[in-house]
């Protein structure tokens, strides 16, 4: 008998707008209302819905002021001095602000306060100084850095406390144009100018600046929004050209949003606002009156889930939100410190370990362990067996598993070791000692081992419980120099080398037995892999003569796709990453051992798309 | 990508609070603008739905890197004037080229 929601069909949710992706990763770019006055220069202040521009220059500079109240610009009270390059009170608001420097022609000690309704001169700073940095509040603030045609860049910091303006510790590195982030005793100091532009970022704690994460792309004459654990920049001069990038801070690390684009790259962006909710409000390659808006989801907003649908009723589209994965391709990563290859990697791109390899085509083995944070290897305990031949993995960065490998003609190794995030430990052998084996899982307490060679080549398979090895079903051919991706209970076994044949074999394990499935586009040897049993991508490898192949291919469960290269043709790298749309090559053998690694990302992001016929 | 290439002002907001570009917009397609008013989008049916909107005129990507390039020049002959202070801090704007 049928159902009634069989007969009745399904509700679609009926919208006039798109849901949004939540955080700043979903915000975009948005055209906001122009202003009265075009420039470049400008002292900017307050939030996307109460900003105060004063000041800048057109072709000569101009005193105009205008307030923003998130639709319209209104001219207000000009400043006393038409004056550009001056550093806002960046927390300060439509009712209290200060601009402080400025010029051209020349730079000033001037400082003007804003109370709402007018302009007023007051105490000027102690240096004079053009295109500074600023911070804090009109009662509270901080401006750095800057120009002077008689210094130069600048690394001078002043403190103002209401009444005085008082001399603090310099920067670590001079310049001018720094965007403008935070209060007087938690600041930011962004890229600044310099030949060539400084990418480097300072943090101010309400004494001394000191070094951190420097932003991605350098440039000067940035827009910025937010507090110095949460704050956007954008816009800017990147010198030659201008910068149309947002970066995000999250206190740590620099990520990439969405462009600036519906005006054009600036080389100036206003201040203010908060990491959500920023506004750009100078334009180039002349000034120019465009104002931008950029905005995240807010509390109030529909949020995407994947694979929800409905019914744009004012455009007659149907939809769907889905995951849109981009094309995926490799870049360069941070060197291992030993070069190396035949060496074996677990973990996530970002968070790898990678252990032993051969040191040279003679043969001579090692025992090194790196640890990989996704920039930077650092040496950690080393194995107790010194091996290589590409000896088997598992499990992640804290927690990994190592057991087989060799160390010349006729010394494989049985031993197993794990590693529990600061040195090994020899637990039980495996039953069958080999080298060039295949092994993976998730953790180091469930694994499995294949194929590997000994005198011969061997289709033996055991799993591990986190105590013991178990001899379980042979894979359908003997075989070497495979790899595996996957778990102990649902893996996938590719390529491999039998003696005379490189293969382009796939076999997939279901926890009790081999079948095969779908070869490879390419047969290879010595190649790596990332990924589970049903969503995988190989690279690299060995093809026999004439050589080796920087060819990546992707599994989807059923069928290989040929996707970008590898940068460096290589076998013999080590293969860290769980997951097919991240991975982690690193050294293996090109026409010498090398230390470089290569990093394989495929961008994904939740967008609601069209249901078309 | 293919791109249509379009000229229109800016108008930010109007007095609806609608704007020239919407998040919506920026959703759907890629859109990016140059000096002169010039605005590249997307080849699809949203691109093409947003040069209706906005009451865009179309023009072929020759006649749209023309006026990009008057501007340019313009604003070069505009930074040569300035003074040398000037030109010590800033760079020169760059010519630019439609993708």
């Amino acid at each position: 008998m049928a159902e009634f929601k069989t007969i009745k069909g399904q509700t679609i949710q009926n919208r006039t707008s798109d849901p949004l992706v939540a955080g700043v990763a979903g915000a975009t770019w948005t055209s906001g209302n122009n202003l009265n006055t075009s420039r470049q220069g400008a002292s900017t202040t307050g939030t996307q819905t109460a900003s105060i521009v004063g000041g800048g220059q057109t072709t000569t500079p101009v005193a105009n002021t205008e307030t923003y109240d998130g639709t319209s610009w209104t001219e207000v009270n000009d400043m006393n001095d038409a004056i550009g390059g001056m550093a806002p009170s960046v927390r300060g608001s439509t009712t209290a602000t200060f601009a402080a420097g400025g010029g051209p022609p020349g730079a000033t000690v001037n400082v003007e306060f804003w109370n709402s309704t007018t302009w007023t001169e007051g105490t000027n700073l102690n240096t004079e100084t053009l295109d500074a940095g600023g911070a804090g509040t009109q009662t509270a603030g901080l401006v750095f850095m800057g120009y002077a045609p008689s210094t130069t860049n600048q690394d001078n910091t002043e403190s103002w406390d209401g009444t005085s303006w008082t001399e603090l510790n310099d920067l670590n590195n001079a310049g001018y144009g720094s965007a403008c982030i935070g209060t007087q005793t938690a600041a930011l100091a962004t890229g600044r100018a310099g030949n060539p532009t400084k990418a480097k970022v300072e943090e101010w704690d309400g004494t001394s600046w000191s070094n951190t994460t420097d932003q991605n792309t350098g440039r000067f004459g940035t827009g910025g929004a937010g507090l110095n654990t949460n704050a956007l920049i954008f816009a800017g001069n990147e010198n030659p050209g201008a910068s149309a990038k947002t970066e995000h801070w999250n206190g740590t690390s620099w990520t990439e949003l969405a462009d600036l684009g519906t005006g054009s790259p600036a080389y100036q962006g206003g201040c203010g606002g908060s990491a959500g909710v920023a506004l750009r409000t100078n334009g180039e390659p002349s000034p120019a009156n465009l104002v931008e808006e950029f905005t995240a989801a807010q509390i109030t907003d529909s949020i995407v889930t994947e694979g929800q649908m409905f019914y744009r009723t004012d455009t007659g589209d149907m939809k769907v939100t889905l995951t849109d994965y981009g094309t995926g391709a490799w870049e360069s990563g941070g060197s291992l410190n030993t070069a190396r290859d035949q060496l074996t990697g677990v973990g996530t791109q970002t968070a790898s370990l990678v252990f032993s390899g051969n040191l040279s085509p003679g043969a001579v083995t090692t025992e090194i362990t790196e640890s990989y944070d996704g920039t930077s290897f650092t040496e950690v305990s080393d194995l107790n067996t010194t091996r290589g031949y590409r000896l088997g993995g598992a499990g992640t960065q804290t927690a990994a598993l190592a057991f087989g490998g060799g160390s010349g003609p006729g010394v494989d190794f049985d031993e197993t070791e794990t590693w529990d995030g600061s040195s090994w430990t020899e637990v039980a052998d495996l039953n069958s000692a080999r080298e060039s084996l295949g092994g993976a899982g998730l953790t180091n307490t469930a694994a499995i081992a294949a194929g590997g060679y000994d005198s011969a080549h061997r289709a033996y398979t055991e799993t591990w419980d986190g105590s013991s090895w178990t001899e379980v079903s042979d894979l359908n051919t003997a075989k070497s120099y495979g790899t595996i991706a996957g778990t102990s209970t649902s893996s996938i076994h590719i390529g491999g080398y039998t003696g005379p044949a490189y293969l382009a074999q796939v076999e997939v394990w279901d926890g009790s037995s081999w079948t095969e499935t779908t070869d490879l586009n390419t047969a290879r040897s010595y190649l790596g892999s990332s990924g589970i049993s049903t969503s995988a991508v190989v690279f690299g490898g060995y093809l026999g003569p004439p050589g080796n192949t920087a060819n990546t291919e992707q599994w989807n469960g059923s069928t290989w796709t040929e996707v970008a290269n590898l940068g460096t043709t290589r076998y013999g790298s080590s293969s860290s990453g769980q997951s097919s749309s991240s991975a982690l090559a690193a050294g293996g053998y090109t026409s010498e051992i090398v230390a470089s690694t290569e990093e394989w990302n495929i961008p994904s992001s939740i967008t609601n798309l069209t249901i078309t016929d | 990508m293919a791109y249509k290439y379009s000229v229109k002002a800016n108008w930010g907001k109007n007095a609806n609070g609608d704007s020239f570009i919407r998040h919506e917009d920026r959703k759907m397609f890629h859109i990016e603008g140059f000096p002169g008013d010039v605005w590249i989008t997307e080849d699809n049916v949203y691109g093409g739905r947003w040069i209706g909107r906005v009451a865009g005129v179309e023009k072929t990507k020759a006649e749209a890197q023309a006026i990009v390039d008057a501007e340019i020049t313009a604003a070069q002959a505009a930074y040569d004037a300035e003074s040398d202070e000037y030109k010590a801090r800033y760079s020169r704007p760059t010519d630019i080229t439609l993708p």
